[in-house]
């Protein structure tokens, strides 16, 4: 289901839990249990934060707890050393545990895998034992009384609605925005996400940040309430307790952690009173939720909803034909001349080793505006590792890279997407947890269409390419061959400089195959450049007006496809026939 | 003076956290996931080596292996039930992984504090030493003998482990599954054995680091958290994967401590390795001894 349509269903059930819990004061007037949902709260703005941050982005912060507690001791020292009030010492710890979020994910965010759980971990014990050391501070572990709102307690429980309902509503508005489908596709492959012109680290840090500003205000207006603070609100297992409630209701929706929040708390307050056998219970849930439900309880409920069936590769092909069958004859009648026009992709004397290897050895070759280049060679020649260098995820080690005459060799990834440089991957690299569609509005967004632009051109470019029957479905559903086209549509839905596409056509039926080429015809009528790197021969001399042939790190041979492909060295280095190397050097 | 002797201090240290770190390093580097309940393998060393002294009056020595066979139990066990999923017929989980490990493993890590404090309970069992306490004078250095023999028996359980991972049948077979899982398995290793081998080790070796230090830090049911959190450190300095890094940086980590508590604030000590960690990542992300992996 698309992002839009699910988060509109989880706002009307956010919405309505919210709700309710605004009623019950009407009903219960016992402080106890007033008391038990108002920490409930607390939770869950804190799991809300969280995530943001672990469901919706991927990155595992064992440290929710902990932005909490700085929030409380931010306000509770603010008071204590220097008479700040409450509603002064609120938004100071909002700021200050958003500038510590910033901080910290600035410099882990930067790395991949799992460095963000191992350092947040670090920081989460680490900061507690400071607190807890820092006698004259912050009273360590005898804990630091904290003035109270002069309210009554369902004056607090308001309070905390009010604060639970901004976060709720905040996370909502987050989610609708194009960072919404950015955070995703960062969760579902952060290497695509940078290739469609996503700014990975920079939306990184922004949820890590928000995430951290949201622990800050609900720890803050728990340290008001409780009016005693101490170290034991960093403990991991707090963090443990925040992480159940995410995981038990439901990742990566906006409602899981609201009923995780209040169920979980309110069955610890139950199963303490048991016999104190809350933390084995929902160390347990966490496991085997993990395990066999991982979309939570929220899940459950998503698993009623019907999927449509999806439609075979026959619907792509009977779709094809329907755009009109412009021969390939007559696309080419409009190529710009080659020889005439100013290259838009100029590589100069490239070089990248790994290690003792050296992958690209000296290339040099030209690409003119509007061509279609066939990068060609055998396997281990060098030319994935020249298309990394092209679309920034491998800096070269020495050369020049120009495009359109400006030297982009050091760009980032994304920065290569937002000048009209665009790839597509040799394993299919798709967001497998959102739709097609949306899929294709990561793109369209990233690259600065507004939403209505994206959408129109996103339902274009599903319809020409056959995938308008399946275009609601999560990505991970389709077949390899549906998935491919998928992440070749990215490459067009702003019109795009250059396209680099590495073995576009490689295991996918014919149909599919034939769907692609007469794109790609369709969009160099319309001026756009192609490098296809193939081992496809027929399709590259049917294709291609210029060749490239690497063999070994070097170019061995260049100029048009029919006469690359018949120069002797291009033969040999294919067919494997001693020569000597000397000769083509 | 005073520095040669806190120098020495923090390499005592060193090699025990070096236990830790190298088990955790064993797993990233074969199953590609970071276990968050490895100061976990540590308490159980930490309990079996003090409970079963206390109780039963047998030689701490004969405790020794008991606590490195707990922990190994306890590691194949997890691995058995939680980690296997990964990687058997579940092909469709590939971008799922990450995920499930961390919240498996972290999850995991929860309910065995808990299981802990519910079952032994809150209080602290100190386990008794190897030998009566004695100070040992090694050229102008007094030494405490019983820490002095933890560290020996440290670096020769390190030179045990690193040579069985190095040259032996199953260590040849770890290091293939380590470099290609799926082409192993085409060799012939037998990828399932190889995983439990490889918690088993890693359980084994923290439980051993939990009981050669059960003398100095007494049980509790939380005691593997600050192990656990330093060897994280360690193996994100030394780069993930890395065991010459993972040993190096856990001597490292044992000489700043050392020399911080004294010279900067005793108080902090704890916060240190944070400190050059954040350092490290600033300026060499990869860690100290990683390699920068091709990502595409």
């Amino acid at each position: 289901m698309d992002t839009r349509r699910r988060l509109k269903l989880e706002l009307r059930v956010a919405a309505f839990l919210l709700g309710i819990i605004a009623l019950i004061p009407m009903v219960v007037s016992n402080d106890y249990w007033l008391g038990v949902l108002i920490v409930s709260m607390y939770f869950a703005m804190v799991a809300t934060g969280w995530n943001i941050l672990a469901g919706y982005t991927g990155q595992f912060s064992f440290a929710p707890a902990t932005f909490g507690m700085l929030g409380a001791y931010v306000t509770g020292l603010a008071g204590f050393h220097f008479g700040l009030p409450a509603f002064a010492g609120i938004p100071a710890a909002v700021v200050v545990s958003a500038m510590i979020g910033f901080l910290l994910g600035r410099i882990v965010l930067r790395l991949h895998g799992p460095y963000l759980a191992l350092t947040t971990l670090a920081f989460a014990e680490v900061v507690r034992a400071a607190i807890s050391n820092s006698m004259t501070i912050t009273r360590g572990d005898l804990g630091l009384n904290v003035e109270a709102i002069p309210v009554s307690r369902v004056g607090y429980y308001y309070f905390f609605l009010g604060a639970l309902l901004l976060v709720v509503s905040m996370t909502f508005a987050l989610l609708r925005s194009r960072a919404g489908l950015f955070l995703q596709a960062i969760r579902d492959d952060e290497i695509a996400a940078s290739s469609r012109g996503v700014n990975v680290v920079t939306w990184k840090v922004v949820a890590f940040t928000l995430s951290a500003a949201i622990g800050g205000l609900a720890g803050a207006l728990y340290a008001h309430f409780a009016q005693l603070i101490s170290p034991e609100l960093g403990l991991l297992s707090q963090s443990g307790m925040i992480v159940s409630m995410v995981v038990i209701g439901g990742m990566g929706s906006l409602v899981g952690p609201l009923a995780g929040a209040f169920l979980v708390y309110y069955l610890s307050e139950f199963l303490r009173d048991a016999g104190g056998y809350q933390h084995i219970v929902f160390a347990l849930l966490v496991i085997i939720f993990a395990r066999f439900f991982r979309e939570g309880l929220w899940g459950f409920t998503r698993a009623l909803t019907p999927v449509t069936a999806m439609p075979s590769g026959t619907a792509a092909a009977a779709n094809s034909k329907s755009d009109g069958d412009r021969s390939i004859s007559t696309a080419r009648v409009v190529l710009p001349d080659a020889s005439t026009s100013s290259p838009i992709l100029g590589v100069e004397t490239l070089s990248k080793s790994f290690g003792g290897l050296q992958a690209v050895k000296s290339v040099s070759f030209d690409v003119a505006e509007g061509e279609i280049v066939g990068l060609i060679g055998p396997n281990g020649s060098g030319k994935t590792t020249l298309l990394n260098i092209l679309s920034g995820h491998y800096r070269a080690d020495t050369g020049i890279v120009r495009l359109d005459g400006q030297a982009v060799q050091n760009a980032r990834t994304n920065e290569l997407a937002g000048k009209g440089l665009l790839r597509m991957f040799q394993l299919t690299r798709i967001f497998r947890r959102m739709s097609a569609f949306d899929n294709l509005m990561v793109a369209g967004r990233a690259l600065g269409l507004d939403e209505g632009e994206a959408q129109r051109r996103a339902n274009a470019l599903l319809q020409d390419l056959g995938l308008t029957g399946v275009a609601h479905l999560d990505a991970g559903r389709l077949s390899g061959g549906q998935a491919k086209l998928v992440e070749f549509g990215c490459c067009f839905i702003v019109p795009p400089r250059v396209v680099l596409l590495d073995e576009p056509f490689a295991a996918i039926h014919p149909t599919i195959k034939d769907v692609m080429a007469k794109f790609i015809l369709k969009r160099n009528a319309l001026g756009q450049t192609f490098v296809i790197v193939s081992h496809d021969m027929p399709i590259i001399a049917e294709l291609c007006t210029t060749a490239v042939c690497m063999n070994a790190g070097e170019v061995i041979a260049a100029g048009k496809t029919r006469d690359v492909l018949s120069n002797p060295l291009v033969i040999e280095s294919y067919l494997g026939e001693e020569h000597d190397r000397t000769t083509h050097s | 003076m005073l520095v040669a002797d806190l120098v020495i201090n923090g390499l005592i240290i060193g090699f025990l956290y070096a236990l830790m770190a190298i088990g955790l390093s064993l797993i990233f580097g074969v199953l590609r996931i970071v276990n968050f309940a490895h100061g976990e393998f540590y308490m159980v060393g930490a309990y079996a080596y003090s409970l079963i002294t206390l109780s039963s009056g047998i030689s701490p020595w004969f405790a020794l292996p008991l606590a490195f066979l707990a922990g190994s139990l306890v590691g194949l066990v997890s691995e058995r039930l939680l980690v296997r999923p990964l990687y058997a017929g579940y092909a469709n989980w590939g971008f799922m992984r990450d995920e499930y490990a961390v919240i498996v493993t972290f999850g995991l890590s929860l309910l065995l504090i808990s299981l802990a404090d519910k079952i032994i309970g809150p209080f602290s069992y100190r386990g008794p030493t190897l030998l009566p306490p004695s100070r040992i004078e090694l050229g102008p250095f007094l030494l405490n003998g019983n820490r002095l023999l933890a560290a020996a028996l440290g670096i020769a359980i390190l030179a045990i482990a690193v040579g069985f991972v190095r040259y032996s049948y199953w260590g040849k077979q770890i290091q293939a599954v380590a470099q290609n899982r799926l082409g192993a398995s085409l060799a012939g290793a037998n990828v399932n054995v190889v995983s439990s081998l490889v918690f088993a080790i890693s359980g084994g070796l923290a439980a051993l680091a939990g009981a050669l230090l059960a003398p100095f830090i007494a049980a509790t049911p939380d005691v593997g958290l600050f192990p656990a959190v330093k060897s994280y450190v360690i193996v994100v300095l030394g780069g993930l994967g890395s065991i010459p890094g993972s040993i190096v940086a856990s001597l490292l980590l044992g000489v700043v401590e050392s020399l911080a508590a004294v010279y900067i604030s005793y108080d902090y000590r704890d916060t240190f390795g944070l400190v050059v960690l954040i350092l490290v990542l600033l300026f060499r992300p990869q860690g100290l001894f990683g390699q920068k992996g091709r990502e595409v």
